[in-house]
C-alpha cells in the first residue's frame, strides 16, 4: 500500500514534464524539427531549468508567505559582481567563486530580512527600495563594469555535469529545510495563517530572516550559473534587475499544485523543467519571440487559473461522493 | 533603532537615485589620469590655437547639460560620458544624467528637473518621446542637441542645435546609421570566406526600430556580398536568432552551436557569445556592434571578432558639446544654417575589420587614456575662445573616419 502510494507520487511529480517532453518530441518530429531535446538542445534544457528553478526557489519561499521580494534580481547582480570579482582577485577557482558569491548573497538577503523585519513595512516596497540600494551599490562598484570572467577556468557551474550535481544537493538541503526543520515547519504554519502562527508562539521575525538567507542562497547559486553561462554580469539600475526573476513564475504555480505529490522544492524544480521544454520546443519549432511570449503567458495564467480553482475541484468531488452515500442510504432505507 | 534605520534607508535611497547620475567621476575612469597626463602640453597646444589655457575657467558661468540615457550601465554610454567627463576637466561644465529612461513621462520628468536645476542645454543620447521630447525642452529655454530622426520637425526652432547623421544629408535616398552599420556587417561578414552565418536582431521582433534597420541593413549587405560572388550561406528564414539573452535566447544558442555555423553577427553587444564560443571549441567568427574595450581585445587579437561596428564617442558625440556650447554663448551661427535652420553634423560610424584597426582606437582611448578630438582641439571649434571658428570647421572636426583621425 506505502509502496503503491509512493510510486503514484513519483508518476505524478514526473508526469507533467515527461509528458509535456513527449509532446515536443512528438511534434518537432512530426513537422520535421530534428534535434529536439538531445544533444546541446538537453544541456540548455538542463541549464535552464537549474537556472529558473533556483530563481523560483528563492522567489517562492518568500512568496508562499505572502512576502514578494522585489529585490531577488538585486540580491544576484550585486552578489555576482562582489564575489566573481573577489574570488578572481584571490585565484580561488570555482569553490572560491560558489563561496564568494554565495556567502555574499547569503548576507545581502539577511540584510534584506532584517530590513523588512525591522521596518515592518509591506514587504513590496521594502523590497523595491532594497533592489534599488543594491543595483546602485553595483553600478558604484568597479567604475560600472560588473564583472567579466570570459574564458576563466573558474566557471564551470553551468556544465550539465556541475548542474546536476548542485540540482541535487540544493533539493536535497531544501527538502530537509522544508520537510524537516523546525524553519520549515514554522514556515507552513505562518503560511496557513501568520495570526495563529505566532499566536501560538511562532517568532515570525526569525523566519522570515531564514526565508530571506535561504532565498539569497539560490540567488548566489543561480548568479555562479549565469555567470559561469555567460561569462560576464553588468550592473542593472532602474530596476532592470528584475528581468532575473521573471522565468520565476510559471515553475513556481506549477511546483504549487505539484507539491503534494513529492515536496515543495522538487515540484517547483519539475516546473523548471517543464519551462525549459516548452522553451526549447517552441524555439526548435520555430515559434517567433513574440508568439512565446503570448503564449508562455497564456500557460502562466492557465496555472493560476487552476490553482485558484482547484478547490472547486475537490469540492464538487466531495459533494459527488456524498450524494452516492446519501443515495445509497434512501435506497437501502426503501 | 526602528527609526535610525528608516533614516538611514531613506537616505540611502536618496543617494542611490544619483548613482546612474554619475557626473564628472563615477564612470569617468582614466579620464582624470588623461587630464593630468596631457595638461601641460595640452594647455600650452591650445594657448596657442585659441588663448585658452584649459583651466576651467571658461565660461566665467558654470554651464550645467543634462544627458538622456537608455542603459546608464551601457558601454558605449559610458564611453561617451567618459569622454564629456574628460572635457569637463578643462571647462567649466558640469554633465547630468538621467537614469534608465523607460517611458516619454519619465523623459518629461528628467528635462523638468534639468530645467529646474538649471540646466541650458540637453544632450539626447536617447528619445522615446520624439519631437515632443524636443520642443519641452526647447519651451523651457534649454538647447536641445539630438538624434536626425526628428530633424524635420524641429528644424526652425531656435533653442534646437541640431545632431548628428551618417547619412549623407544632401542625398534623399541616404539610409541611416543603424541601416548602415548593418549592412557594413552584412557586407565585411559577408566577404570574410565563412560558409555559413547568423544573425541575432535584437529587439526586431519586437519592433525596436533601431534593430528593424540594423537586420535590414545586414540583410541587405550578406545579399549585396552574395551578389559579388561570396559563398557564405546566410537564410533569412532561418538563420536568425531573435531577442536579447533569455532562456529562449540560450536554446536558440545551443541549437546554433548544433548546426554547421562558423560566424555570427549580433546586431548588440557580442559578450553573452564569447563564454559559449570557448565551451563549444569550435572556430566561430563574430560580427557585432560593440565598443573598443578591455572585454573585446583579446577576442579582437585571437581573430574571434572580425568585424566591429563602433561609435567613436568623441566623433559621433563630440558635437553636442561645441554645438550646445556655441549656442548657449551667443554664437549660434556655429549651429545653423545660412537660412538659419539647425544643421546636423555629418559623422561616421568606423567597421573595425582587423586587430590593426581595433588596436589603433585601444592605445588612443585605453593605453593613452587620451582621444582623437582633445579638448584642445575643441577649443579651436568655439566661438568664444576663437573668433575665427566656422561652421566648416565644426563639421570638419568630426567628419572623420579611422583613417583621418590617424593620420
Amino acid at each position: 500500500m506505502k509502496l503503491a502510494k509512493i510510486g503514484k507520487n513519483i508518476g505524478m511529480t514526473l508526469v507533467l514534464p515527461a509528458a509535456v517532453y513527449l509532446f515536443f518530441l512528438l511534434l518537432c518530429n512530426a513537422t520535421g524539427h530534428t534535434g529536439f531535446g538531445v544533444g546541446n538542445d538537453l544541456i540548455t534544457i538542463i541549464y535552464n531549468a537549474v537556472y529558473a528553478g533556483l530563481v523560483a526557489q528563492a522567489m517562492a519561499i518568500n512568496v508562499t508567505t505572502g512576502r514578494f521580494d522585489y529585490a531577488i534580481g538585486a540580491e544576484l547582480v550585486l552578489a555576482t559582481i562582489l564575489g566573481g570579482n573577489l574570488a578572481n582577485t584571490l585565484g580561488w577557482g570555482p569553490i572560491g567563486l560558489l563561496l564568494c558569491v554565495v556567502l555574499i548573497a547569503a548576507a545581502i538577503g539577511a540584510i534584506s530580512g532584517l530590513v523588512y523585519t525591522a521596518l515592518k513595512l509591506p514587504p513590496m516596497v521594502v523590497s523595491v527600495g532594497l533592489a534599488m540600494i543594491y543595483e546602485a551599490v553595483a553600478f558604484m562598484y568597479n567604475k560600472a563594469k560588473g564583472v567579466c570572467l570570459i574564458g576563466n577556468p573558474m566557471l564551470v557551474f553551468a556544465k550539465t555535469g556541475m548542474s546536476l550535481i548542485l540540482t541535487v544537493v540544493v533539493l536535497a538541503v531544501l527538502v530537509v529545510i522544508y520537510d524537516y526543520t523546525k524553519i520549515g515547519y514554522n514556515r507552513r504554519a505562518l503560511q496557513g495563517g501568520q495570526k495563529i502562527a505566532v499566536d501560538v508562539g511562532i517568532n515570525e521575525k526569525r523566519n522570515a530572516v531564514y526565508c530571506y538567507v535561504i532565498a539569497g542562497v539560490m540567488m548566489g547559486l543561480a548568479g555562479c550559473m549565469y555567470l559561469s553561462k555567460n561569462g560576464v554580469v553588468a550592473p542593472e539600475t532602474g530596476l532592470g534587475s528584475a528581468s532575473y526573476f521573471m522565468s520565476a513564475f510559471l515553475p513556481m504555480f506549477i511546483g504549487g499544485i505539484f507539491a503534494k505529490y513529492s515536496s515543495y522544492p522538487v515540484a517547483i524544480f519539475m516546473g523548471a523543467v517543464v519551462q525549459a521544454i516548452i522553451t526549447s520546443g517552441l524555439q526548435k519549432l520555430g515559434v517567433s519571440n513574440s508568439l512565446q511570449t503570448v503564449l508562455n503567458g497564456m500557460i502562466v495564467c492557465a496555472f493560476l487559473i487552476y490553482s485558484s480553482n482547484s478547490y472547486k475541484l475537490v469540492e464538487a468531488q466531495l459533494f459527488r461522493e456524498k450524494l452516492a452515500k446519501a443515495k445509497a442510504a434512501r435506497q437501502a432505507a426503501l | 533603532m526602528k527609526k535610525a534605520l528608516a533614516l538611514i534607508l531613506v537616505l540611502a535611497l536618496c543617494l542611490c537615485l544619483f548613482a546612474g547620475c554619475a557626473n564628472n567621476g563615477a564612470a569617468s575612469g582614466g579620464s582624470e589620469n588623461a587630464a593630468a597626463n596631457a595638461e601641460n602640453n595640452a594647455a600650452t597646444n591650445a594657448e596657442a590655437a585659441s588663448g585658452y589655457a584649459l583651466d576651467k575657467s571658461w565660461p566665467a558661468e558654470k554651464v550645467k547639460i543634462g544627458v538622456i540615457a537608455f542603459d546608464t550601465t551601457d558601454e558605449s554610454f559610458m564611453g561617451v560620458m567618459e569622454y564629456y567627463n574628460y572635457l569637463a576637466q578643462y571647462y567649466n561644465v558640469e554633465f547630468t544624467v538621467s537614469e534608465a529612461i523607460q517611458s516619454a513621462e519619465h523623459e518629461f520628468q528628467f528635462i523638468d528637473s534639468c530645467a529646474a536645476a538649471g540646466c541650458k542645454g540637453i544632450i539626447a543620447y536617447y528619445n522615446v518621446a520624439g519631437a515632443e521630447s524636443i520642443k519641452h525642452c526647447t519651451d523651457q529655454g534649454m538647447y536641445y542637441w539630438g538624434m536626425a530622426e526628428f530633424y524635420e520637425s524641429v528644424k526652425d526652432d531656435p533653442h534646437f542645435v541640431g545632431g548628428y547623421t551618417f547619412s549623407n544629408p544632401d542625398d534623399p535616398d541616404a539610409k541611416n546609421g543603424d541601416y548602415m552599420g548593418g549592412y557594413e556587417l552584412g557586407l565585411t561578414m559577408g566577404n570574410a570566406g565563412l560558409k555559413h552565418i547568423a544573425f541575432c536582431n535584437g529587439g526586431a521582433s519586437f519592433g525596436v526600430q533601431m534593430f528593424i534597420d540594423r537586420q535590414q541593413g545586414f540583410f541587405d549587405g550578406i545579399a549585396a556580398a552574395q551578389a559579388a560572388g561570396s559563398e557564405t550561406q546566410f537564410d533569412p528564414a532561418v538563420d536568425v536568432i531573435e531577442g536579447f539573452p533569455d532562456e529562449a535566447y540560450f536554446a536558440a544558442q545551443a541549437a546554433f552551436f548544433s548546426a554547421d555555423y562558423d560566424g555570427v553577427v549580433v546586431s548588440f553587444d557580442a559578450f553573452t557569445w564569447f563564454q559559449p564560443i570557448i565551451e563549444s571549441g569550435k572556430d566561430i567568427k563574430v560580427g557585432c556592434i560593440g565598443t573598443v574595450s578591455e572585454t573585446y581585445k583579446s577576442f579582437v587579437d585571437n581573430g574571434t571578432v572580425i568585424a566591429l561596428v563602433y561609435d567613436c564617442p568623441e566623433i559621433v558625440f563630440g558635437s553636442a558639446f561645441a554645438d550646445l556650447m556655441n549656442a548657449i554663448t551667443g554664437h549660434e551661427d556655429l549651429t545653423r544654417t545660412a537660412d538659419g535652420l539647425a544643421l546636423l553634423n555629418p559623422t561616421q560610424r568606423w567597421t573595425l575589420s582587423g586587430a590593426d584597426d581595433f588596436n589603433a582606437v585601444y592605445e588612443k582611448h585605453i593605453n593613452d587614456e587620451s582621444f582623437f578630438v582633445t579638448a584642445e582641439q575643441m577649443a579651436t571649434i568655439l566661438g568664444d575662445l576663437n573668433e575665427s571658428a566656422t561652421r566648416d570647421d565644426v563639421c570638419a572636426m568630426f567628419n572623420k573616419s579611422l583613417d583621418d583621425c590617424l593620420k
